[in-house]
């Protein structure tokens, strides 16, 4: 089982690690710190909830359920806890913190993160090209709902890039 | 619109590109998750530890260093104890309510559950734990008339006196813990609101 586990773990890893970072650098406005350390939680709740994957759903909806959960309980968590000790994470960080945010890149998730916190994740998924039942299953809401929130957001973000 | 979202959505794979390639390997995240996971116990576990060491602490001291012998004082020992075990015996509900928020589940679903365990958490900190306090004082008063047998009255009073200035740094802690808790709750009411699509 643990091995089986271990390679699970990999394959969700591989295949699902660049849409996890990127959807927490959108969520944390773009910093690179912050996003790697969330993204590390998203993958111990991963770790953590494999026993329990049923293969209901396709496992990247799964994983998308999670990062939003993490996301989510993140800001909040963090605020009751002090700051985990800075050499777990300074490794992974410094080698890759020039690599991901060049400027054009920057600018986009700056301006997601000028929207709500619902709404960051709700774009986030749509960029991701999930439809609006996957996003509704995810998010717990009605389909007809996520279809009117993310026609907002749209409008929101549209605004947001026209005044940068 | 659509035109514009498309190329937002172009430039966000471009980004996701640049991410695929530079993605460290799964060794890599394995042990850093590893580091992360047992520091986060060691922070969950960390009140149960602190509380358990000075509850062996107080019976210890009752039981090598001062027996009390008179029925007022062992029920005051007792409250003492009995306290601080209802105490610890919380913390573990509370950590074993929080490892139950189900990240599996949707988001709506998994801010319900974390209303009702920021819910829970207020009530500890606030008439529970504020109740095991007024506890664990009257043990200590129902003490000291037996104490006051063995040591002189101005020792006595310099108990007293470090027992109330001792009372007053976990009251302003429990006081904290409420604020910042009760904000927490407060933000996840918001976030519940905004997922369902109230106009707060």
């Amino acid at each position: 089982m643990g091995r089986d586990k271990r390679q699970f773990f990999e394959i969700i890893y591989t295949d699902c690690y660049p849409m996890v970072l990127q959807m927490c650098l959108g969520y944390m406005k773009g910093d690179q710190n912050l996003a790697y350390d969330l993204a590390q939680d998203v993958f111990i709740n991963i770790w953590n909830a494999m026993d329990n994957f049923k293969g209901k759903s396709a496992h990247k909806t799964w994983v998308y359920r999670i990062t939003v959960n993490t996301c989510l309980q993140y800001i909040r968590k963090e605020k009751n806890k002090k700051k985990i000790p800075i050499d777990a994470v300074e490794h992974m960080v410094a080698e890759e913190v020039n690599e991901v945010n060049s400027d054009e890149h920057k600018s986009l998730y700056t301006a997601i993160g000028k929207l709500e916190e619902i709404d960051r994740l709700l774009i986030m998924m749509v960029l991701e090209g999930q439809d609006y039942d996957s996003i509704s299953e995810i998010m717990g809401i009605k389909p007809t709902n996520v279809r009117v929130k993310i026609h907002r957001v749209k409008k929101r973000l549209k605004k947001i890039l026209d005044h940068e | 619109m659509s035109n514009e979202f498309e190329a937002l959505q172009s430039q966000w794979q471009k980004s996701k590109n640049n991410i695929k390639g530079n993605s460290p390997n799964s060794e890599e995240m394995f042990s850093l998750i590893s580091k992360k996971k047992s520091w986060s116990t060691r922070f969950h576990y960390g009140n149960i530890i602190i509380l358990s060491l000075v509850l062996i602490g107080i019976m210890s001291f009752f039981y090598f260093v001062a027996p009390v012998q008179e029925l007022l004082s062992r029920v005051g020992a007792g409250f003492m104890i009995g306290g601080l075990f209802i105490r610890i015996l919380i913390e573990f509900i509370s950590v074993s309510k929080a490892k139950k928020i189900n990240m599996v589940d949707d988001a709506l679903q998994t801010t319900n559950d974390t209303i009702a365990f920021y819910n829970f958490r207020k009530k500890i900190h606030g008439p529970i734990t504020i109740g095991i306090i007024v506890l664990y004082t009257l043990g200590f008063y129902m003490i000291t008339p037996e104490f006051s047998l063995y040591f002189e009255t101005w020792q006595m009073v310099l108990i007293d006196i470090s027992y109330i200035i001792g009372a007053i740094i976990p009251y302003l802690a429990v006081r904290k813990n409420i604020k910042k808790e009760i904000n927490v709750l407060l933000e996840i009411i918001e976030l519940k609101r905004a997922i369902i699509g109230e106009v707060s």
